[in-house]
């Protein structure tokens, strides 16, 4: 059975090495080359795989789509991971908001909106998440 | 006017001009059993939050979108808010693709097909409406 892919744009490199070379440069790309090499270093024998996984998939086959832009690609991860509760997640990703062209009223604006759908708790947390990831930052 | 009827007022231009007939139905439908959360959600969710000027209409949309899903068992808001979707401008395509975005996100840090049954449930959310505006198959 052929695969059913719609995207139309076929990637010349679109091997297994293909995609993790991609995903490894938008990788850096969003979340900065410090993160990545921090997480390269930090992987071990049972983490490898992982790793591995993150690189061809999240980034090599779904960030590099040609769809969406890299902003509102941030949007959308942002509101998930505020909905999902994953906090360590979120704190990269607002760094990658920003490096993806997000200023930090839209960053808020996005945080506030969370507030309705999954509740002023998980807005707070986000909130205290976005400021800390901010500060470091600056 | 009182301050409540303001804040409802101007909750309902925003939500007419987004939502359309979606919206106002879920409206009407808390009637008879809470017309006290229909309120809320007009007063506050679209008087106070969606007429913010800070994100586009259509920024706005994504956001919702990534966390209904992400939320699951939220297809019926799917449903009205894939609508909004397309009425401020998003296309099909741009839906599915961040429906496609937000299965990585999902369950990621868990594992990964934590995030596909909720990526599944949001498109064919998602189907039905384009269906309904006879917008199949995508382009």
């Amino acid at each position: 059975m052929t695969s059913p892919d719609t995207s139309g744009t076929e990637h010349p490199a679109d091997t297994d090495d293909g995609r993790r070379a991609r995903g490894f440069a938008v990788r850096r790309e969003v979340l900065g080359d410090a993160h990545v090499d921090r997480a390269v270093a930090a992987t071990t024998e049972l983490t490898a795989d992982f790793q591995d996984l993150i690189t061809r998939y999240a980034w090599g086959e779904i960030w590099t789509r040609p769809g969406l832009d890299r902003r509102s690609r941030s949007l959308i991860t942002l509101t998930a991971l505020v909905a999902g509760g994953h906090h360590e997640e979120l704190a990269l990703h607002v760094r990658a908001a920003r490096r993806n062209g997000l200023s930090v009223a839209e960053i808020g604006e996005c945080l506030l909106q969370c507030a309705i759908y999954c509740g002023v708790p998980a807005a707070n947390a986000a909130f205290a998440v976005a400021r800390a990831a901010l500060a470091d930052e600056s | 006017m009182t301050e409540r009827q303001r804040q409802f007022d101007s909750g309902m231009a925003v939500l007419d001009s987004i939502d359309g007939k979606a919206g106002t139905a879920v409206i009407d439908a808390l009637a008879d059993i809470s017309p006290e959360l229909a309120h809320q959600v007009v007063a506050w969710g679209f008087g106070e939050i969606y007429s913010r000027s800070g994100l586009t209409p259509r920024d706005r949309q994504l956001v919702t979108l990534g966390m209904l899903t992400a939320l699951g068992g939220c297809e019926p808001q799917l449903d009205v808010h894939v609508n909004a979707a397309l009425n401020v401008g998003l296309t099909p395509h741009q839906i599915v693709e961040a429906l496609l975005h937000t299965a990585v996100y999902c369950g990621f840090p868990r594992a990964v097909y934590c995030g596909f049954p909720r990526a599944l449930n949001a498109t064919f959310a998602a189907k039905q409406v384009f269906a309904d505006r006879e917008l199949l198959p995508i382009s």
